[in-house]
């Protein structure tokens, strides 16, 4: 994933990032932070497999976030399936 | 150039050795006997003898104390060495294995102090690894 796909994840999913310095963003969901991804520092690649592991989706589901064919209630819904929600 | 081991007899009383990282996987090394003009010892760094799993003990956080060893693997994607530790889901990633564990130190520090302090508004998942987190690392009192 290039850091550009990362941060149309961010913007999708509304991420939760305080401060310029952190190193995670959080999905909140209903007041509770209910999954934390890493943050890219921008000069590597960043690895599919651990952002997918961390945002408890399959591959599908990640092109399907950077792309245009799930929105943010779609991971919502992904999430209540797998019990954070 | 040569894969060299520094022996222990190498810096005897007046002997200085001192090394530079030219990329991720080299270094030279320069070595200065008394007033002596430094001796260059070309140095190679095998990725693939350093053990790929270790246990991390090193936060460079001053409030923070690791308890436990943090089982953490270290492989290569690529250009991208990724330190990675499962049961947490968490992992740092760099240009090389040291940068990578870096990134996992700094990572783990931040994602431990955040969750901590916020431990009030955190969903089932996050109460699930700060709880993980605690068996590993704690405040310093």
């Amino acid at each position: 994933m290039k850091s550009r796909e990362f941060q149309v994840l961010i913007n999708k999913l509304q991420l939760e990032i305080r401060d310029t310095g952190d190193r995670h963003a959080f999905f909140v969901h209903e007041g509770r932070k209910v999954i934390k991804t890493k943050i890219s520092h921008g000069h590597c690649e960043l690895p599919d497999y651990w952002y997918r592991k961390q945002l408890l989706v399959n591959e599908r589901q990640l092109a399907g976030l950077i792309g245009c064919t799930l929105s943010r209630s779609d991971y919502v819904e992904i999430l209540k399936t797998k019990g954070r929600i | 150039m040569s894969d060299t081991i520094l022996p222990p007899t190498i810096t005897p009383a007046g002997t200085q050795a001192s090394f530079i990282k030219e990329s991720p996987d080299s270094l030279k090394g320069f070595v200065q006997r008394d007033t002596q003009s430094p001796e260059s010892i070309p140095l190679t760094v095998s990725n693939d003898e350093l053990p790929p799993f270790v246990y991390f003990g090193t936060i460079h956080d001053p409030r923070l104390q690791i308890i436990h060893g943090i089982p953490v693997d270290i492989r290569r994607e690529g250009d991208t060495y990724i330190a990675s530790w499962e049961e947490a889901e968490e992992f740092g990633y760099g240009t090389d294995r040291f940068a990578a564990l870096d990134d996992f130190s700094r990572t783990i520090t931040q994602l431990f102090v955040t969750l901590d302090r916020e431990e009030d508004t955190l969903g089932p998942g996050l109460v699930e690894t700060l709880t993980l987190l605690r068996q590993y690392l704690q405040f310093r009192e």
